[in-house]
């Protein structure tokens, strides 16, 4: 049964994420040439400054890519569901709403978890090439927020897909800007190191939630 | 005569869902009981009640609008009722177990389905799903399209999604089929090959099947009883041989000055417009003619005309 | 039972996100315009003198520690070496101050301002713990970057900026070193400016295992190291360097136990400066140098204190008062007022983002109780009976007005049980 669950979002999920998988090397090769140039075009103990006593910043261009990775997986793996209302054959299946939706969520997520160690390796590795390795592991502890972002990005959309009301969907999202524009506010390297923590944990909290919306589809007065 | 007749206004009021359940009789697959539903101001259904007994072929017909889809989406726990329960295979619909619903084969309103599949993929999800899945109800009747088992859903005409779709709920092998409005989209072939498939299924016997479809015509060899659904929430429901048998046609001649017969408790409905005028009645000839009589003296009553069943359904609930 | 525990999981998250976002929302649109008073100890009539903002206007009042107000001029004169470029052009130099002359030379070569902030602990900001070891004799005016970098560890290790890879040469001589002049490798922290935009370079201060600071130059390629003499069990916590031309302090040292000194450009010993209630963690800390005085100025939010000490660090005189921005303002204590907490994301003394939560006190009850009035209507609007909603009703005296916002939207459904 799960086999067959996890069929489903494999045909949904494929194609999307073949482009997306496009769209992540093609920006890691754009940041790795990026960084080829500024160190032919610049001295590289200059560049060694400005990243570790100026904080500059040399990977953004990856920073908004997990969200809108976030987004586009929910996009095609609930907007079908939301098309014609077909989330209703999903909740017909002899098999518990929740753990449909939680195991719907679960793949979602790993593909994007998969994505993100994508970013995270190809950082660590594309920062190690030009830089010592602490500079390596910074870029990626800097990179983390702009990842649970991805995460947020998801469970937002997702949530704003699955659920049935106008007025509500809206109010899904606008919790999620909110936690979304929590997670690029630095102004230099690994200022999310103490917090990480208490944001994973209300990051969590989309766990349970997510399950609001289908049990608000299945069981709503009026759609 | 066994017609069942329940007008929707009833003296108890249930607002708030305050009413006991009822015990369902065991040979029950469907209770529908006093259901009252609104969309916004508007009131669909009042205290609405029916009972659909296990292994009945039953359809559900009424006009566009009457709340046919949504007395199935009640059923199936997708709407939440203002008041009342509905109970299927002996749950509550908002309450049907996973167990339950691998009893129900439910065919939702134009055929809905993952059509981003193939035959073979959409075959292949479904089959964990169902312990009794007979995956070769489903293959025999979409192969006959002739298409590679490799075909995507969405790039099929509507007769053949229909194939795609009602294949699975055959191979389901369900207790209880639920099927909205099956023929829509569906020319005479397509709608008379499912007919064939669905007769050979019930032939198995134990099933239950609970349709709803525009074509009235092709009730008539399917159905044991039918539902007729209309404004406001009232139903008739009656073994279908019994509404053929006392669901009666006259034709009249009206004088130019006369005013037309009004629907009564004898005459169900005037049709001025046909020709010859006609009213329909469940009552005999001699009743509606001393009717006439009493009422509408300058009215003349004719011959009793005969009916197709989409007849007998218009006259029943109207043109308009 | 999931949907309700899915619910309360999305009521959970907004709250979090209210108490967030509101008291943001609130600077943004009651902006501050409090600075911090200006106190000064004027040599002129040997008293503390300040000058601060009052209201939203320009109204500023300048006025001494015995509130005597002044004018502008009036209060710039009476801080002739602050002001001196002022004084030069009213023609007030050279000045005459406790039977000395003071040209503008002089007031030059001895001014100096050292500051301090908690932002200069460490750990209250992240560090790659790389530090390019300059050369400090360049042979030319302007100091440069090395194309090497230090990384302070089991060993001193150089990395070649270049090549990205490690320098086995220099690694070795600066480690051989160090060893040499008794360092206990790992080393524990380092301390430095990193700036070629300074007037010379002290190397890097270098704890190692045992306690001990060492400092470390590069002079003409070649390792320079130094033993610096600390008092008898003194522990290293921070050091704050600066490389100022002429001054004979190279910044502060920190201790452990709270004392900070000012640390000396050779083996002068350490200064203890002596500083009532200054608080590293919250306080930043200025020390003014004159020809006559040195001035220690510290603040946090609420208070600001003034130390006036002689050329030797002796104190004279300890001045503190409240500031005009510790005063309450009508907006904050109806912020106070209507929410019972927040969760401060950014903090002064910190680069790290935070979640530090912050209790409005007992007037959050006012709002507690408004929130709760609006939530009793809402229910009775809802016809919905209060035992049944007791945790909302829990939830809005707990958290007030962001509870009672978290709830509405995302309200139980009328007609689905959760």
């Amino acid at each position: 049964m799960w086999q067959a669950i996890l069929l489903k979002e494999w045909l949904k999920l494929r194609w999307t994420l073949a482009a997306l998988l496009v769209v992540h090397l093609g920006l890691l090769a754009y940041l790795g040439l990026a960084l080829r140039y500024q160190f032919q075009v610049e001295h590289s103990e200059m560049i060694w400054y400005w990243a570790f006593e100026l904080r500059r910043l040399l990977h953004t261009p990856l920073q908004y890519l997990p969200a809108v990775t976030g987004a586009a997986l929910a996009l095609a793996q609930f907007g079908p569901e939301r098309l014609h209302g077909r989330f209703r054959l999903s909740l017909h299946l002899p098999v518990r709403a929740d753990l449909l939706v939680w195991s719907w969520l679960a793949v979602g997520a790993l593909l994007g978890a998969a994505l993100s160690a994508l970013d995270a390796i190809g950082l660590y590795g594309l920062i190690g090439l030009w830089f010592p390795r602490e500079a390596a592991a910074s870029a990626v502890l800097t990179a983390l927020p702009w990842l649970l972002a991805g995460w947020v990005a998801y469970c937002g959309a997702t949530l704003a897909l699955l659920e049935p009301a106008w007025p509500r969907r809206l109010a899904y999202l606008g919790v999620s800007l909110a936690f979304v524009g929590l997670l690029f506010q630095e102004r230099g390297y690994q200022e999310y190191d103490l917090v990480m923590p208490a944001l994973l944990l209300l990051a969590l909290l989309y766990v349970p939630a997510v399950i609001l919306p289908a049990h608000r589809y299945r069981h709503q007065a009026s759609l | 005569m066994l017609v069942v007749f329940r007008l929707a206004c009833s003296q108890i009021d249930t607002e708030h869902g305050m009413s006991p359940v009822r015990p369902l009789p065991p040979e029950s697959a469907i209770e529908i009981d006093a259901i009252t539903h609104r969309y916004g101001q508007r009131t669909l259904y009042r205290n609405l009640s029916l009972t659909i007994t296990k292994g009945r072929v039953v359809a559900l017909l009424g006009k566009n609008g009457v709340g046919k889809t949504t007395l199935i989406r009640l059923l199936m726990g997708f709407l939440r009722p203002s008041s009342g329960h509905c109970r299927v295979l002996g749950q509550d619909s908002h309450a049907l177990s996973p167990a339950t619903r691998a009893r129900i084969g439910l065919l939702f309103e134009g055929h809905l389905t993952q059509d981003y599949m193939s035959i073979a993929q959409i075959e292949r999800y479904h089959r964990p799903f169902y312990p009794g899945w007979r995956a070769e109800l489903y293959y025999d009747l979409v192969d006959r399209m002739g298409l590679s088992r490799n075909h995507k859903i969405a790039q099929m005409s509507c007769g053949q999604r229909s194939q795609v779709v009602l294949g699975l709920i055959f191979a389901q092998n369900p207790e209880l089929m639920i099927l909205d409005d099956y023929s829509m989209g569906l020319d005479a072939g397509y709608r008379r090959l499912f007919l064939d498939y669905l007769a050979a299924y019930l032939g198995e016997g134990g099933k239950t099947v609970f349709l709803t479809s525009h074509v009235v015509q092709d009730m008539e060899v399917l159905v044991d009883e039918v539902v007729f659904l209309q404004r406001g929430g009232e139903i008739l429901q009656m073994p279908l041989a019994e509404f053929r048998h006392s669901f009666r046609c006259f034709a009249f001649s009206l004088p130019a000055s006369a005013q037309p017969p009004a629907a009564d408790a004898i005459i169900h409905n005037p049709d001025v417009f046909a020709r010859p005028p006609r009213l329909y009645s469940f009552a005999e000839r001699d009743q509606v003619a001393r009717h006439l009589a009493a009422r509408c003296p300058e009215i003349a009553l004719g011959e009793e005309l005969p009916m197709t069943l989409e007849d007998a359904f218009i006259g029943l609930t109207g043109k308009y | 039972m999931t949907a309700r525990i899915a619910r309360w999981s999305l009521i959970a998250l907004t709250l979090a996100l209210l108490a967030i976002w509101l008291p943001q929302v609130k600077a943004l649109l009651f902006e501050y315009r409090f600075g911090k008073t200006q106190l000064f100890y004027s040599p002129v009539i040997e008293r503390f003198v300040y000058k601060e903002l009052l209201g939203t206007g320009h109204q500023f009042v300048y006025r001494d520690q015995d509130g005597r107000d002044y004018s502008r001029e009036e209060f710039e004169q009476l801080i002739p070496f602050i002001y001196y470029k002022n004084m030069e052009l009213w023609g007030q130099l050279p000045l005459e101050l406790a039977g000395q002359r003071f040209d503008k030379a002089a007031i030059r070569a001895e001014r100096l301002v050292l500051e301090f902030e908690p932002r200069d602990l460490p750990a209250r900001a992240p560090r790659i713990q790389l530090f390019p070891l300059l050369e400090s004799n360049p042979g030319r005016s302007r100091l440069r970057f090395p194309e090497n970098i230090m990384r302070p560890g089991q060993a001193l290790t150089f990395i070649d900026s270049d090549a990205n890879r490690r320098d086995p040469t220099l690694t070795a001589t600066f480690t051989r070193a160090l060893d040499d002049a008794g360092f206990v490798f790992p080393v524990r922290a380092t301390f430095g400016r990193v700036s070629i935009l300074k007037a010379f370079d002290a190397g890097y201060f270098l704890l190692d295992d045992t306690g001990a600071l060492f400092q470390l130059k590069r002079v003409d390629g070649a390792p320079w190291v130094r033993l610096v003499p600390l008092p008898e069990g003194l522990k290293v916590r921070a050091l704050k360097i600066s490389e100022n031309t002429g001054s004979a302090h190279l910044g502060f040292l920190l201790a452990e136990d709270g004392q900070l000194y000012l640390l000396g450009r050779d083996d002068d010993p350490l200064i203890p400066l002596e500083l009532p209630a200054f608080d590293p963690e919250r306080m930043e800390l200025k020390i003014l140098f004159n020809p006559l005085y040195r001035t220690a100025i510290y603040s946090d939010r609420q208070d600001i204190h003034a130390v006036a000490m002689q050329r030797d660090f002796t104190p004279i005189a300890h001045y503190q008062r409240r500031m005009a921005m510790a005063e309450p303002r009508l907006v904050d204590t109806l912020w106070d007022s209507l929410t019972p907490f927040s969760l401060q994301w950014r903090l002064p003394e910190s680069r790290y983002l935070q979640l530090r939560l912050c209790w409005h006190g007992a007037k959050a009850c006012i709002g507690s109780g408004l929130a709760l009035v609006l939530a009793l209507a809402w229910l009775r609007w809802r016809r919905a009976p209060l035992l049944a909603n007791r945790a909302f009703l829990a939830l809005v005296v707990l958290t007030g007005f962001m509870g009672l916002i978290a709830f509405l939207l995302f309200p139980p459904e009328e007609n689905v049980s959760q």
